[in-house]
């Protein structure tokens, strides 16, 4: 059963750290940090390197490497992400970001290097290579962090909003359909009650009685009352009520976890803390402090995106804006970074002072994630609320208003035929004899009329088994279009006895069927049903007829389709139609009035 | 010996089936009545029916055209009689075109009449009569083409000429002379309200009201 949209998700420090890490929701974060855990390689290979060489061609070959490597990984990322869980635009921007950073920053240093000269000097090849090992895991971070800590509050706001309309809207649809059921009673019985408490009172045994005026009476009652009442209860419609599921409403789609995902999943954890120790420790112990230039970069990233985000309002980057905004900040960190110390007086590369950058930097890099996590997780919770509440309010609506609707039907029905023929027999009975009405016709009259009173105040119940009834219509059409029914085990199950949503999947699988028939010519028809959800009936009508006109659609049985649906789609493909439709399993009741 | 006809009477309405049933009892018809397409088709392949009186608006899923389409394919000399509620099925629209040939009509409201019901069955049954689809007799627009109905039909949905033109892809004079021609078919009164009294006309077909 689903959620409810009252039920507060529990979220414990374990379930944070583990969703921080396996999340399939967090998907931006596992992708950077698996970006950024081949900076080891890079760092092997920088320590390599750095003890055998200081020529220029070195230093722009391992510039340009630099570039190539970020490329190479950034795509690699961006391959094994959609492996593992599909598309995901913001996963596609901050892949795209990182690969235009350490590309960018590859060929703008070559060019440095390469102009000034400076390559001579060992450490330039250091920083160069430092960068490109410890940039991506840093940039990743504040990436992430940024975008997520800026668009959180708005987000969250605007979720809390949505749920908060969801359940509002649900109580007005509730209301609307308790009357609107109440009112279709109160009809049927105040139209009735008194034409029956009249013939009742005629056949009061002291009244002058005769033959002709009860059978005149059992006429009009069907003519003047019955009749037009079956008519008018057919026609009823409640107020306008909001469909009964809000597409737009649903943030993104819910993923499915992947063979690929379960094979890769327990390699985050090691791939992570070893991205993230291992620069951390090279420079610890002295190799170089690519790391804590990079929190310097980090930080004056923030400030240009902050500053960006407050002079604009906006919450979103596009990509050409981002890598623009990204190298352009990542430059000016670099800058900042040195002249800082210069100014400062300390050498550039004073191992020391690497170490405590490395104790300050720490904590705000644990604290940016934690941050993140924490932030990704209650908007991701909160999305997956809505998700519920929208789940829940198309139960709700769709049932309710398939309840009503069905319950509409069977009473106009009810009336137009079983209480119609039930006075009509009386009448024809009565007709068929003469003389003064005797105690066992009178005694008849009086169990025709209890029944009647009876049967109009409570809505019939449905005793049909609507996959037998398709059964029926299979059979009916065979011979001019072949209807091949594949119904699912479960779907059986969960329509066995089960009232309103069996007629609601007879109804409408009978409705497009028709349809197919008698506005496209099917000849060949191919019904599906399975359960999409525990709780949702999927069914899909795929014929070979033609395809249908926007004007055939409006007549295609479409109040059929929206009262007892959750939502339903009419497409065409390659020359087959179909129609498709979600149809709540879940038995809505509604209480009546304490008068019925 | 006498070859004993048989009826089937498809009509979702209790009383009204039941009525048609003795009707056709007392001319002479064995009668089967059955309450839905589906019913009907069932008993269809049981028992050979020389005649199908079918209501065409029988609820949710196949109708009555739908079933006697389904008999046809099987039967195609059944006699075969429409019940509708319109005093002129042509206003139907869409369905009109779907109903079969060699078909009769009776309007409801006429079946207190015996005569209405035994015309409509002999001319179902009559073989002169074939590849026509006869209208009711009580059809107030029954002096009126096909197309004079569909130009009605936009008449009473508050077109203008021009918009009648264009959705017929012809010229405003056309249209002005075929509604000269409906408003002498019908027999009234040319004049500016004529266009009033044409949409009153075409209403009163659909909804079966008496002119």
């Amino acid at each position: 059963m689903a959620k409810t949209p009252d039920a507060k998700p529990h979220l414990s420090l374990t379930s944070i750290v583990h969703e921080a890490l396996v999340s399939r929701h967090i998907l931006s974060t596992r992708a950077i940090l698996l970006y950024a855990a081949t900076s080891p390689l890079l760092i092997v290979t920088a320590e390599y390197i750095r003890n055998g060489q200081s020529s220029i061609w070195a230093a722009v070959a391992f510039s340009l490497y630099s570039a190539m490597i970020s490329a190479t990984l950034a795509v690699a990322t961006r391959w094994l992400v959609r492996l593992a869980w599909g598309t995901h635009p913001r996963a596609r921007i901050t892949v795209l970001w990182l690969l235009s950073v350490g590309a960018t920053r590859g060929a703008i240093m070559g060019v440095i290097v390469t102009e000034t000269g400076a390559a001579t000097e060992p450490h330039f090849v250091e920083r160069i290579l430092g960068g490109a090992t410890s940039l991506p895991l840093i940039l990743g971070i504040i990436a992430v962090v940024v975008g997520g800590v800026l668009d959180h509050r708005e987000r969250v706001a605007e979720l809390t909003q949505t749920v908060s309309r969801l359940i509002d809207r649900r109580a007005q649809t509730l209301k609307i359909l308790t009357a609107f059921r109440s009112d279709l009673a109160e009809r049927t019985s105040t139209a009735i009650m008194p034409a029956l408490s009249r013939i009742s009172r005629l056949l009061d045994p002291q009244t002058d009685l005769t033959r002709g005026t009860v059978i005149g009476e059992l006429s009009n009652l069907v003519d003047t009352v019955v009749r037009p009442l079956s008519h008018d209860l057919a026609a009823n419609k409640p107020e306008d009520l909001p469909p009964a599921i809000h597409n737009s409403q649903i943030p993104k789609p819910e993923w499915g976890r992947t063979s690929a995902f379960d094979a890769l999943q327990p390699l985050w954890s090691g791939i992570i803390v070893v991205g993230v120790a291992a620069s951390g420790v090279v420079e610890f112990f002295g190799a170089f402090r690519g790391f804590t230039m990079a929190m310097l970069y980090a930080g004056v990233l923030i400030a240009v995106l902050a500053a960006f985000r407050h002079v604009f309002r906006r919450y979103s980057f596009r990509p050409l804006t981002l890598i623009v905004l990204a190298s352009l900040a990542h430059e000016l960190g670099g800058v900042a970074y040195v002249y800082t110390l210069w100014a400062l007086g300390f050498p550039i590369f004073d191992y020391p002072l690497s170490i405590a950058g490395i104790i300050v930097a720490t904590p705000i890099v644990g604290g940016s994630i934690a941050a993140y996590v924490i932030l990704a997780l209650r908007r991701e919770l909160i999305e997956q609320e809505l998700r519920d509440s929208n789940l829940e309010l198309g139960h709700i609506v769709s049932g309710y208003r398939r309840t009503a609707w069905l319950e509409q039907r069977r009473r106009a029905h009810h009336l137009h035929s079983t209480v119609q023929s039930r006075l009509h027999a009386e009448a024809r009975f009565l007709s068929s004899r003469t003389g003064i009405l005797n105690d066992r016709e009178l005694e008849r009259l009086h169990e025709t009329i209890d029944s009647i009173s009876d049967s109009a105040s409570v809505a019939p119940a449905y005793g049909i088994d609507p996959l037998r009834e398709l059964d029926k219509l299979r059979d009916f059409w065979a011979g001019i279009c072949e209807i091949r029914l594949d119904i699912s085990d479960e779907v059986r199950d969960a329509l066995h006895n089960n009232g309103a949503p069996a007629e609601a999947v007879q109804l409408v699988t009978t409705e497009a069927i028709t349809n197919a028939i008698r506005h496209g010519s099917a000849t060949q028809i191919e019904v599906e049903m399975r359960l999409s959800n525990p709780e949702v009936v999927s069914v899909a009508v795929t014929n070979n007829g033609g395809n249908v006109t926007t004007e055939e659609r409006s007549g295609l049985g479409m109040t059929t389709y929206d009262e007892l649906t959750m939502q339903w789609d009419l497409s065409t493909m390659s020359d087959m139609t179909t129609f498709t439709a979600s149809i709540s399993t879940r038995n809505t009741v509604i209480e009546l009035p304490a008068m019925y | 010996m006498t070859h004993q006809r048989t009826a089937l009477v498809v009509e979702d309405e209790p009383l009204l089936c039941s009525l048609i049933g003795r009707l056709l009892g007392d001319s002479g018809f064995t009668v089967v009545e059955a309450g839905s397409a589906i019913d009907a088709f069932g008993y269809f392949t049981q028992t050979e029916f020389d005649l199908i009186v079918a209501d065409i608006d029988l609820g949710a899923g196949p109708n009555g055209i739908d079933v006697v389409q389904r008999i046809r394919a099987q039967s195609p000399g059944i006699g075969v009689v429409f019940l509708t509620n319109l005093r002129d099925p042509r206003v139907s629209g869409k369905t009109w075109s779907a109903i079969p040939r060699d078909a009769a009509y009776i309007v409801k409201s006429e079946l207190g009449s015996p005569n209405a019901l035994n015309a409509a069955v002999a001319s179902a049954l009559s073989p002169k009569n074939k590849g026509t689809r006869p209208l009711p007799e009580s059809s107030p627009l029954r002096n009126l083409s096909d197309t004079q109905v569909s130009v009605l039909a936009m008449v009473a949905d508050g077109k203008s000429n021009d918009e009648i033109a264009t959705q017929r892809a012809t010229t405003v004079r056309a249209v002005e002379k075929m509604l000269q021609r409906i408003t002498a078919a019908l027999g009234l009164d040319a004049g500016n309200s004529n266009r009033v009294a044409l949409a009153r006309l075409y209403w009163d077909a659909l909804h079966g009201k008496d002119t």
